[in-house]
């Protein structure tokens, strides 16, 4: 058998490939794998995006109240009831649109984290 | 996720559905090439078991750079090299054996007797008569479509020494797998000779 012959024949061998029973269990353990990295992937970043989202929220909105915050730990006990009064008053301001930018970004981001976790929550159940 | 539909089309249109994102496009080119890469495994040393895991890796890995399949070869070779290049990156962190040893044996005995010829054809069967790096240098070049010089680096070893290697397998190979015609041949010219 000629050198070229007989390498062209080795290497035919060697393209065909044997015949395995558990060829279909073989395939299902390789997808399997796959999906359970996928869904991983997919909840780390989802649980990645809130948060960030609500971390993001928190800080927006915190900024926002830090005054108010500072306020309140600052006069004490006492001035509580007032503080809560002018917070509340300062709330009902903020949803009238006209300074209240940034605490209607926050609620927007707050609402957008927790519709993509409750997406993915059941787009994995 | 998408709809239950059974995935057809050529390798690259799956691996490119793959590249998409499409998980049962991938799961079909597992199950055509799943079987040829475990038994290219297999051929390169590696029991069955190892070979399965290594083979699965083989998988996962082709599946997070399926981008870089871009169809210039068959699916079969790309992924049987990511296979050969896991195992070999097992066997030398298992260092299992010395690859640069040259061992000198004496001229490969012919097959004899009805139950040998039977298995003269038996690629399998003839590779367990090969040294395991003997094995391992064929089943590369042949097998994973290698050239000497990519197995001499990734082994790191003198590409004079692949080339020994592959030399002596195939001349094992040659006597293992000679046809029963030429054997027969073969034969009856030894026999000429005795007498």
């Amino acid at each position: 058998m000629a050198d070229l012959d007989f390498e062209t024949q080795l290497a035919r061998l060697y393209g065909q490939a044997p015949t395995f029973r558990d060829a279909e269990l073989f395939t299902q353990q390789v997808t399997q794998k796959l999906d359970r990295g996928w869904a991983l992937r997919r909840v780390l970043i989802g649980a990645t995006g809130v948060v960030a989202g609500v971390a993001a929220a928190v800080q927006l909105v915190g900024a926002r109240f830090a005054n108010e915050f500072a306020e309140m730990s600052k006069e004490g006990a006492d001035q509580l009831n007032l503080g809560v009064d002018k917070l509340t008053h300062r709330y009902d301001q903020l949803f009238s649109l006209g300074g209240s930018e940034t605490l209607w970004v926050g609620a927007a981001l707050a609402v957008l984290a927790l519709a993509f976790a409750v997406t993915r929550l059941v787009d994995e159940v | 996720m998408g709809t239950e539909r059974p995935p057809t089309g050529h390798d690259v249109e799956l691996a490119a559905l793959a590249a998409a994102g499409d998980r049962q496009a991938f799961g079909e080119l597992v199950r055509r090439h799943g079987s040829a890469v475990r038994g290219l495994l297999r051929r390169l040393g590696a029991d069955p078991a190892t070979a399965d895991d290594v083979a699965q890796d083989a998988f996962l890995v082709g599946y997070e750079q399926i981008a870089d399949y871009r169809g210039e070869g068959a699916f079969a070779g790309w992924i049987k090299k990511i296979a050969a290049r896991l195992y070999l990156r097992k066997v030398k962190r298992e260092a299992r054996f010395v690859l640069t040893e040259v061992p000198e044996e004496e001229a490969p005995a012919g097959p004899d007797g009805p139950a040998a010829r039977a298995d003269r054809l038996d690629l399998d069967e003839a590779l367990k008569h090969l040294s395991k790096a003997e094995r391992l240098c064929v089943s590369l070049c042949y097998g994973a479509d290698w050239s000497h010089a990519e197995a001499a680096e990734t082994l790191n070893i003198p590409l004079g020494t692949v080339k020994s290697h592959v030399k002596r397998g195939l001349d094992k190979l040659r006597v293992r797998m000679a046809s029963p015609s030429e054997s027969a041949s073969n034969d009856s010219a030894r026999r000429e000779n005795r007498g």
